[in-house]
């Protein structure tokens, strides 16, 4: 309880570090690329298990013979079982066709099969777009409503970076994206505000009992050290959640789980040493200006 | 008063894990839950409408259509098949438990559209005017015996009258099937389609497609998904797994932090979890695997509230305040930032919601239900709890607290 970190006044180390965090990111994204699945890109993902070992080579021959050969296979398992075949979009025939060949391969078990067309990925892409705006205006809104607007600026700066440095390091993993992803990206929005939320009810809460001459500074250090524990516990049971997810909920919601996990992990750090700050500069800076010119233009 | 705290606490304790036991080994919810075909096995396809030049979509075109799909499904005999428009002018249709799934979504999706016309290319009769269309074998030949309804057979007879001696070519969609000669005036309105049939299933099929009438627009298919049964079960295993483990570290984690009081958020995160089930089943909810992340998700958002408020009663308790006095101040202190921390995920559920496709509706609407009964058995369960076990004492030795 004795803790008493100083927030602060490091700042500029926190910007710093998180520049650093953000231009890493930045990287990930727009030089490594993210790894669109089929559900962005269109095509066809085939799980097929064999009834004995096979090799990629063979089913890559059959691929060849269709001129599929910018397919992808990929071996699930140790056994040299069950391939995870991804094709570019195909037609119900050629599919059909595909199928029966790989029968020279071995015979095997059609275990699951999607295909999508890329009509749905550019829609999937407009779609998330727009929700993220939504949400963007929504949640500014109401933190104007019920806190201020500096704050809810201030908070979605601290989130915008939360995502993009979530976004940048599943971009690095580079795992396969799947539409969970955008509903990943989505929860982040909603769920790591929280925690923004919850300092700033704190600072909200103490201004108003600010004692005469303290500093507003103080009133913030104060208040995240007052909400420090609680910021890491709450993301810990959420984090506990996702990791039970990402390692035992099998492999169709791997990119959900791993989005979430450093989306939470992100925004609790953004929340503690982005979002404060930067209202508390916001906020200091306007105390300045109102001092500099004591009848505001703007009578608030 | 403390006694009877005591009792009180024991007694509301021992009935919630008499009913939790009761639920996890008697299963009355989960055998009654709807999975989705993720978790079932099955089969699902988007077809999209893609309408000739000049023959616009409408709302009539597209119920049309759904009707002649589920007709069809009817014929495949699916249980609980479900079909239902999407945005403006897309097909969903969902086939749990369907064997031959790429010939089953082969048939849907095909159009059996029948024309009769005149020698000089005029198109006299069409598959809207039959009442029947049966598969059948006449003169050792595969074909489709139609039958037209009145006002069809009228035109049949009125063209078989006047064009005696000629041909009467039949179009199945567009191309040329055969081109009989009329023998003779043709009264009853019956007449045999011998296509180039190989079976006579291949031409039930179509006898079968031309009863369902023709899709009044052609229908491109744009996704499919297959799952095998096995894989729908083994996702059922590892997503109860994952939730099994998630429920037992978050509550080991809440009660190495908080200790009693972490134990009976503990009990009250139970309580969630089943309220959670319950209302997903009590609204007819379809659980797909993105649903069970959102289960497990909001397991772990549950205690959020718990945790702040439990914070803040350690945080009054250290500035001095008595046990009782302490867990007032801190719960109401504390409700003001839960409701305004759990808005904005309800926001960015409702959008979701709204915006995404079926299974990430699925996502959305347990994270709203979630945070709704989180608000009660992590605020008011709780609260109540702690009252009680403030009022026995047990709260009053300040470590059981502040741990």
């Amino acid at each position: 309880m004795s803790l008493k970190l100083d927030f602060i006044k490091h700042w500029k180390l926190w910007f710093i570090l998180s520049a650093v965090v953000t231009v890493i990111a930045l990287y990930g994204i727009f030089v490594r690329g993210l790894n669109y699945g089929i559900d962005f890109t269109g095509g066809t993902q085939m799980n097929l298990k064999f009834s004995h070992a096979i090799t990629t080579q063979a089913v890559n021959r059959v691929l060849a013979q269709d001129h599929l050969s910018q397919s992808t296979v990929v071996m699930i398992g140790t056994a040299h079982r069950q391939v995870l075949v991804t094709t570019p979009t195909i037609s119900v025939g050629q599919r059909s066709q595909l199928l029966g060949k790989m029968k020279a391969v071995g015979s095997y078990q059609e275990i699951s099969t999607s295909q999508v067309s890329s009509i749905i990925g550019q829609q999937t892409e407009r779609t998330a777009l727009l929700a993220v705006i939504l949400a963007t205006v929504a949640i500014i809104i109401y933190i104007t409503v019920r806190f201020e607007f500096r704050f809810a600026v201030a908070g979605i700066i601290a989130l915008l970076l939360d995502v993009i440095m979530a976004v940048g390091m599943v971009a690095l993993i580079h795992v396969v994206l799947t539409t969970y992803f955008i509903m990943a990206v989505l929860t982040i929005f909603g769920y790591s505000m929280n925690d923004r939320i919850i300092v700033f009810d704190r600072i909200r809460e103490n201004l108003h009992r600010q004692k005469k001459n303290e500093p507003v500074q103080d009133v913030v250090n104060r208040s995240l050290n007052q909400v420090l524990i609680r910021s890491i516990n709450t993301s810990t049971t959420v984090m506990l959640a996702l990791a039970a997810l990402l390692v035992l909920g099998g492999a169709s919601l791997r990119d959900f789980s791993l989005t979430m996990l450093l989306g939470v992990f992100f925004g609790t750090f953004t929340s503690l040493f982005i979002a404060s700050p930067v209202w508390l500069l916001w906020r200091l800076r306007d105390d300045a200006r109102r001092k500099a010119n004591p009848k505001p233009v703007r009578a608030d | 008063m403390r006694q009877r705290s005591i009792l009180t606490l024991v007694l509301l304790v021992a009935v919630f894990i008499a009913a939790g036991s009761y639920f996890s080994v008697f299963n009355p919810i989960t055998n009654h839950l709807k999975y989705g075909l993720d978790l079932r096995g099955g089969v699902a396809a988007t077809y999209q409408a893609e309408p000739r030049p000049g023959e616009p979509v409408d709302s009539k075109t597209m119920a049309k259509a759904i009707q002649i799909l589920s007709f069809r499904i009817n014929k495949l005999g699916v249980t609980e098949p479900v079909i239902q428009q999407v945005g403006k002018n897309r097909i969903s249709v969902q086939l749990p438990g369907v064997k031959n799934q790429e010939q089953a979504l082969k048939f849907l999706g095909e159009t059996a559209q029948l024309e009769i016309k005149s020698p000089t290319g005029k198109v006299l009769l069409t598959g809207a005017d039959l009442s029947n269309a049966v598969g059948s074998i006449q003169q050792g030949q595969y074909g489709v015996s139609l039958t037209f309804d009145s006002k069809g057979a009228a035109i049949f007879q009125a063209a078989t009258t006047k064009y005696l001696g000629k041909t009467l070519p039949i179009y199945l969609n567009g191309k040329l099937v055969e081109a009989p000669q009329v023998q003779q005036a043709i009264t009853g309105g019956k007449a045999f389609m011998s296509g180039n049939f190989t079976s006579l299933k291949q031409a039930q099929n179509t006898a079968l497609l031309l009863q369902s009438g023709a899709l009044p627009v052609p229908l491109k298919r744009i996704s499919l998904v297959t799952v095998s049964a096995t894989l729908g079960h083994q996702s059922i295993v590892a997503s109860e797994r994952a939730a099994a483990i998630a429920i037992v570290l978050i509550g080991l984690a809440m009660i190495f932090w908080y200790r009693l009081a972490g134990l009976l958020a503990d009990i009250a995160l139970g309580v969630y979890a089943f309220l959670l089930v319950g209302a997903l089943w009590a609204v007819h909810a379809t659980i797909t695997i993105p649903g069970i992340a959102g289960i497990i998700l909001s397991m772990g958002m549950a205690v959020d509230a718990n945790v702040i408020i439990f914070s803040r009663v350690r945080e009054e308790m250290v500035n001095g305040k008595t046990p009782r006095a302490a867990i007032e101040v801190g719960f109401r202190n504390a409700i003001r930032a839960i409701m305004d921390s759990n808005a904005t995920t309800f926001i960015s559920a409702i959008i979701l919601f709204f915006l995404g496709s079926g299974d990430v509706k699925g996502f959305a609407l347990t994270l709203m239900i979630g945070i709704i009964i989180s608000l009660f058995t992590a605020v008011i369960l709780t609260r109540a709890f702690i009252r009680l076990a403030a009022d026995a004492g047990w709260a009053r030795i300040r470590a059981v607290f502040v741990g």
